[in-house]
């Protein structure tokens, strides 16, 4: 029989047996920069014109970021959170439900039709048809290569190191 | 105070506070940033903004900068996290009040803020076994 031995094994698993911790500790930091990077980016370019002119700000102040570590992996995310109502259907696109509007802080509700001033208790909206206007899955298909390349580059170079 | 102001002299600070190749206020992302561009800053300014109403004339407002700093890591016989902690502790320096900002226990960048201060948890990576080291840091900024 004939044995072989390696000098430096122990160390050489020891490496081995470090390198996923280090590496996920490692993506994280990395994946926090790149979701703060794609958020800037839906905020900043997307929602400040390029796609949707911000008439409150609300859906831009709604746009976080987050990263972390969970299962066996590094996730990353950006979202709108918080109760901004239109924030799905302006991505997707949609329409809005048939629903009852209801003079609440006066007496009726005034609008104009024809020239002539109409006053109501109560009007029947039909709904809006909204069209997509994508603003967080345009971003990130913009950036993904960029995403990509980057997150890659990391393990990568971790490996050439080791 | 004005939110340019505010930021620009969040910017200047950490900026003198430490030999960054390079500093800017559009954030790149570290792989775009060459070794030889580093220690690098990158300031971005999108965070949150609250208003808080104080008074019934005047609202305080609240705003968030992070800053981005990478290193280059590379060398073996050095470990990643020096670079850092030398950067963050010059910020530290940098942003600690001063004089008349230090009795009143606020730091005002000059005049521009009411307060600034680091917030949160920082995020690091040394960048022991890729050569990117990383920090992010969230700067509150308080205008009166």
């Amino acid at each position: 029989m004939i044995s072989v031995a390696l000098d430096g094994e122990e160390a050489l698993q020891a490496r081995f047996a470090a390198f996923p911790a280090e590496m996920i500790a490692s993506l994280s930091a990395k994946a926090a920069i790149l979701a703060e990077a794609l958020a800037a980016k839906v905020k900043d370019d997307k929602l400040s014109g390029g796609v949707l002119n911000a008439a409150s700000g609300a859906l831009r102040a709604s746009i976080v970021a987050e990263a972390g570590v969970g299962g066996d992996g590094v996730f990353a995310s950006v979202g709108s959170a918080g109760d901004v109502k239109y924030a799905a259907i302006q991505e997707y696109g949609g329409k809005t439900a048939a629903h009852e509007i209801v003079a609440a802080k006066a007496g009726a509700l005034a609008f104009a039709v024809g020239g002539a001033t109409i006053f109501a208790k109560r009007v029947r909206h039909p709904g809006s048809a909204l069209p997509e206007r994508s603003y967080l899955r345009s971003s990130l298909a913009e950036m993904a290569d960029e995403i990509v390349a980057a997150l890659a580059d990391a393990p990568r170079e971790a490996w050439e190191r080791s | 105070m004005s939110r340019e102001a505010a930021f620009s002299a969040l910017f200047d600070a950490v900026v003198g506070a430490y030999p960054w190749a390079l500093a800017s206020r559009r954030l790149r992302v570290w792989s775009e940033v060459p070794a030889p561009m580093r220690p690098a800053l990158f300031q971005l300014e999108s965070g949150p903004e609250a208003y808080q109403w104080t008074s019934l004339a005047r609202p305080r407002r609240t705003l968030e900068a992070k800053l981005f700093l990478y290193f280059d890591s590379r060398d073996p016989l050095t470990p990643g996290a020096s670079a850092i902690n030398a950067a963050l502790d010059a910020i530290d320096a940098a942003l600690t009040p001063q004089g008349a900002d230090a009795a009143a226990g606020r730091q005002t960048l000059g005049g521009a803020v009411h307060d600034c201060k680091i917030a949160g948890v920082p995020v690091r990576d040394t960048g022991d076994i890729d050569g990117d080291g990383v920090a992010v840091l969230s700067v509150r900024l308080v205008l009166g």
